[in-house]
């Protein structure tokens, strides 16, 4: 026999001679309210998904009506499947409606979508630290009541989506690649979504699983409860059992989120988020091509930091690994930071973005001389000091200390030793042979034309002169830099065809140090100060506090000479990329060419400095880190409010156990007075029996009312009593006859006596 | 209804693939694409679809051990081409719910050595004993046997069953239809009958009695050994044995194809109960190749029709046998006439065979 449906025609024979009936799989399901259920399942996934984006991105809106609207529409989407008619006519009706409400009502829903991606473009150009871009221009006021019919429009398409993957087949894949492509956005821009629309949505997507994973999710044509499948009949629905599924696994998902979230909220989340290499990787080309568009592809090479190339322009951010490039062993002397010259730029070539490598042989000759022969004549502020440098995996090339008399490549795991003589602050000039020639002079003074306009805009800026003093020339572009001009190593890279110190100062505003120190370059040479541009690796006072002391070695070995540091020893400090820098080298009628840093300290957040244990601990303390540096930055987490949470569901637990205790004390006091004497004895003897099943373990092996007296006997005072008690107990708990109250009596004070543990007793019954 | 409950083992079943194909969703969406967006949401999915599959095993775990699982059979016996209900009882102790339980039956009919095994999925329902009727028509004779060989209890995410293969056994009898038999099959009847039968319908004795014992509610008016009662003053009744000379002797031959053999069974049938009805003794004969040996069973009533077509289904149908007379003289029958019921020139028909 075939059974005759649209949907399928297979053989309903499950044995030969033996068919399924056709009323059996005439039996219907309760369509309506399974259709209900899939409606809240729709309605849960669909306000979850676009809930999440529109929470994430703090677009203001109605919550309530969006929440209405969608429960109402997801219910009425998944009903019009309640038979083939219904299904093609509402979906024609709903069709209809929804191009009507489009047309009709297109200015509100514009404005809200329109709002909703400015917010979004607000929230990628904080996250990409670019300029403000442009949005979408609403078209109307009420922002708000757009959003919201915007949201519901949204959620009026979404129902539809998520109703085609769920009522007809469980497509829960589907499903999830949904809810990431609404999200996804959001999350990549680092903006996290309400806690309460995240629920919704897993708890949808868990209930689709738990659905898709069971097989029970086909809806039939003819509403059957049954169908048979290739190698089985099966139900396709059973409201109470899905329903009770739901329960069991909503309180599941319920329980796991409320814990992640009072343990672990976002808000600690957030100070412990770092971002994937990965992500840094599409950060960089996404920055690229919102800064420059597809051209930006073509000006771009890829920098992890450990610059030293002259090479500007096409770097988009400074992506570091820590890893320990260089180990410098020496005897830090003050507080000032220590340069190793890698590379020296003499020209700029505006457009190509890059400096040309200066003459790097005889550099700072002249100061050295001077500087040794002061300490050789024991001037006061001078000193000879021995810097060791291991190359453990920086890349080949000179770490060139200051004043000092040679400089030497040093390859991959090799190392240099070498003499130099610091200059501190308080050093007397050495003005004597270090003056610069005209050509010299000329040179170091070259500023490209197509560079000379946003260089005289920037000076007049700044205020500073021809004939000024170099030191207070530096200083005041340094503070400029530190109050205007942020530094983050993210600043972007600078569009084709411009010119990347134009760019800096100009347009973006913000840089790494390679910004600072070429511009300030071409400014101090403005105002006719020789200056020059200055790569290698730099390390202050704070990088020697991390480093460790080298026990075995000499101080002595190492330092000669004044030192502003009187107790310090010889220390290892180890340098990583992020001690690569690029500062200036200026030129001074006192000192000659010295090293000057420009580069403002980073406005870059620590989020790393306590622990995610110290935070959890905060969570049940009122002690706020009032050093924390997120303060004023992150909105805290209102602690007080989990505190009484947490008190709440400790209660709840504490008022738990108490009712279940207490519901068993009172069941058994009503059962003890409905029952007659001898289940009174019984009872009473029962709990005898459990007092002390606890403190004598071998009671538990025997069996009757006669083994276990007896065996207690041995641990009674009155054990001559024994035998009368059991004959009690047997009378109570065997015989019809009814036990006197004396007898009663006799047993119970029986049973109240203490019994004492006696050593050896117990092994002799085991 | 006969029922049995033969061993009883259990064990846990793992799906290996479904947990891979976990995995390796899991690590896709999950740990993949966290580790790229590091997003909070990612974080809190993570967590939970981690535990899920915990829990779900877990609940598992926590409720088989309340399930009971047994299957029903709404008759012992039917008609051909009746309805029958067959089915299974969940019973279910837990509050917890599996959505997916697979009940293997095993049918069979071994008159006809047909045999199968379907999978009926159902749902075990919190603190609920519900009854699933599988609603089913019976089309050929036979004596059919459910046997519930084993159920698999899944988990909410199908990771792991728990099976338990204790055995749960019914069976139904499908008898053929009656029908009101035409004269010339009556006359055919008078014909094989002989003349100590006809006796035996004028109420003569027909049979030795081989045992004297108590009444029981049940035994018939005319077994009452009136004499004895009255000297004992206790109902007793007689117990006979019959002599295969003096009864009506139906000999079966459904060695033929499904659709014959069928009407020869119901046409033996409809004479078993016509000669029931009209009080005659009848021995219904066939060849039973399960043993390779010739079965009898006397009929006094409808019961005990029942009870031989019982052995007659628990047989095996053979080839046809054309000289009967050999065989049953092999098998010491020394039987002068009898009913053959069989497939003779283009038809079933119950015919005269002189032996």
């Amino acid at each position: 026999m075939k059974r005759k449906n649209k949907e399928e025609s297979v053989d309903i024979s499950i044995l030969e001679g033996l068919e399924v009936s056709d009323n059996f799989y005439k039996k219907n399901e309760n369509r309506l309210l399974t259709l209900f259920l899939k409606g809240i399942l729709v309605y849960l996934i669909t306000a979850g998904m676009f809930g999440c984006a529109l929470t994430a991105t703090k677009t203001g809106f109605n919550e309530i009506w969006f929440n209405i609207v969608v429960f109402v529409l997801s219910l009425v989407i998944s009903l019009i499947y309640y038979n083939k008619k219904s299904e093609n006519i509402g979906d024609i009706v709903y069709l209809i409606m929804l191009i009507f409400v489009g047309l009709y009502y297109a200015p509100y829903i514009n404005t809200g979508f329109y709002t909703w991606m400015n917010d979004i473009i607000g929230a990628a150009s904080v996250y990409f630290d670019l300029p403000e871009i442009g949005g979408y221009l609403a078209q109307l006021k009420d922002v708000q009541t757009s959003v919201t019919f915007a949201a519901c429009y949204l959620g009026a398409v979404g129902v539809i989506i998520v109703n085609m993957s769920l009522i007809k087949k469980m497509h829960t894949l589907d499903i999830l690649v949904d809810a990431i492509i609404i999200i996804l956005l959001p999350a990549y821009l680092e903006l996290e979504p309400g806690f309460i629309y995240a629920s919704m949505l897993i708890t949808g997507i868990t209930f689709s699983i738990v659905w898709r994973s069971t097989g029970r999710y086909e809806k039939t044509d003819n509403n059957s409860i049954y169908i048979k499948k290739k190698k089985e009949i099966t139900y396709t629905y059973d409201l109470k059992a899905h329903l009770m599924a739901f329960c069991q696994t909503g309180i599941v998902v319920s329980v796991i989120l409320i814990l992640i979230y009072v343990i672990f909220p976002v808000e600690d989340y957030r100070l412990i988020r770092t971002r994937s290499d990965s992500k840094e990787y599409t950060d960089d080309i996404f920055e690229t091509f919102i800064t420059s568009g597809i051209s930006g592809f073509f000006n771009r090479y890829e920098n992890n930091g450990g610059i030293k190339s002259g090479k500007l322009g096409g770097v988009n951010s400074i992506r570091l690994d820590y890893q320990t490039d260089l180990i410098v062993t020496y005897v830090p002397y003050d507080y000032s930071p220590v340069y190793l010259r890698t590379f020296v730029g003499g020209t700029y070539a505006p457009y190509e973005n890059c400096w040309y490598l200066a003459n790097n042989d005889h550099l700072n000759r002249n100061e050295y001389i001077n500087i040794k022969a002061m300490y050789e004549n024991g001037d006061q502020y001078t000193a000879k000091a021995k810097m060791n440098i291991r190359n453990i995996s920086a890349e080949i090339g000179e770490f060139a200390l200051y004043y000092a008399q040679k400089h030497k490549s040093i390859h991959n795991a090799s190392e240099y030793e070498g003499y130099f003589y610091p200059r501190f602050e308080e050093t007397a000039a050495y003005g004597e042979n270090i003056e610069l020639s005209e050509e010299e002079k000329a040179y170091w003074l070259q500023i490209p034309n197509d560079n000379r306009p946003s260089i005289m805009n920037f000076v007049n800026k700044l205020g500073i002169k021809e004939g000024m003093d170099p030191i207070e020339a530096a200083e005041t572009i340094r503070i400029y830099y530190l109050n205007y001009i942020p530094y983050t190593l993210r600043p972007g890279a600078t569009p084709r065809n411009r010119d990347f110190v134009n760019y800096f100062l100009d347009n973006n505003k913000k840089g790494y140090c390679v910004h600072f120190a070429s511009a300030g370059v071409l400014a101090l040479r403005q105002i006719g100060i020789p200056a020059r541009y200055v790569e290698g690796y730099a390390f202050d006072y704070l990088n020697v506090l991390d480093s460790k002391a080298v026990e075995d070695a000499d101080k002595e070995d190492y330092y000669e000479g004044y030192n502003a540091l009187p107790e310090s020893g010889v220390v290892e400090v180890e340098l990583s990329d992020a001690n690569a820098h690029a500062w200036i080298e200026m030129y001074t009628d006192e000192y000659g060419w010295i090293p000057i840093e420009l580069t403002p300290p980073s406005s870059d957040i620590d989020r790393n400095d306590r622990s995610f244990f110290e935070r959890f601990i905060d969570i049940f303390s009122n002690n706020q880190d009032v050093n924390s540096p997120n303060i004023g930055n992150t909105p805290q987490f209102d602690n007080t409010k989990l505190r009484v949470f947490f008190i709440v569901v400790i209660f709840i637990c504490l008022a738990a156990v108490f009712a279940k205790i207490s519901y068993m004390v009172i069941k058994d006091i009503i059962i003890y007075s409905k029952a007659d004497i001898n289940t009174k004895l019984v009872l009473k003897y029962h709990n005898y029996l459990r007092r002390n099943e606890r403190r004598f373990d071998k009671l538990k092996e025997c069996c009757n009312y006669r083994d276990q007296i007896e065996y207690l006997s041995h641990f009674s005072a009155n054990a001559s009593d024994k035998d009368e008690i059991i004959a009690i107990m047997e009378k109570a708990g065997f015989s019809d006859e009814i036990i006197s109250k004396a007898e009663f009596e006799k047993a119970v004070k029986y049973m109240g006596k203490r019994l004492k543990k006696i050593n050896g007793v117990q092994d002799e019954y085991s | 209804m006969r029922s049995e409950v033969i061993t009883k083992t259990s064990y846990y079943k793992w799906n290996i693939f479904r947990i891979l194909g976990y995995i390796f969703v899991y690590g896709i969406f999950g740990i993949l694409l966290f580790s790229y967006i590091r997003s909070y949401i990612q974080l809190l999915m993570l967590f939970v679809f981690f535990a899920l599959p915990f829990a779900s095993v877990l609940f598992l775990t926590r409720m088989h051990d309340h399930v009971k699982i047994e299957i029903f059979a709404s008759d012992e016996k039917v008609r051909v081409g009746d309805d029958i209900g067959i089915g299974i009882i969940i019973k279910n102790t837990h509050i917890l719910t599996a959505l997916h339980c697979a009940c293997v039956l095993k049918l069979s009919n071994n008159y006809y050595g047909y045999e199968n095994e379907q999978v009926f999925s159902l749902p075990v329902i919190g603190k609920t004993t519900t009854k699933n009727p599988l609603l089913c028509k019976t089309t050929c004779l036979g004596e059919i046997t459910i046997t519930l060989s084993r159920y698999e209890i899944s988990d909410l995410l199908g990771f792991v069953k728990y099976v338990n293969t204790s055995e749960d056994t019914r069976s139904i009898l499908v008898l053929p239809v009656t029908d009101i038999l035409d004269d010339d099959i009556n006359a055919g009847l008078m014909e094989g009958m002989s003349d100590n039968e006809d006796e035996t319908r004028k109420g003569n004795e027909y049979a030795d009695t081989s045992n004297i014992r108590e009444y029981v509610p049940g035994d018939r008016i005319k077994d009452i050994h009136w004499k004895l009662s009255a000297k004992r003053d206790i109902l007793l009744v007689k117990e006979r044995i019959h002599t295969s000379e003096n009864q009506l002797i139906i000999w079966v031959d459904s060695s033929n194809s499904k659709k014959l053999c069928e009407q020869i069974l119901t046409l033996t049938y409809n004479i078993l109960l016509h000669s029931v009805s009209e009080g005659t003794l009848a021995k219904l004969m066939w060849m039973d190749y399960k043993d390779s040996s010739v079965s009898q069973y006397v009929i006094e009533n409808v019961m005990d029709i029942n009870k031989a077509f019982i052995a007659l289904y628990g047989g095996k149908r053979g080839e046809s046998i054309n000289d009967i007379r050999s065989l049953l003289l092999n098998n010491n029958y020394n039987i002068k006439s009898l009913i053959r019921i069989g497939y003779k020139e283009g038809d079933v028909r119950a015919y005269l065979y002189e032996a």
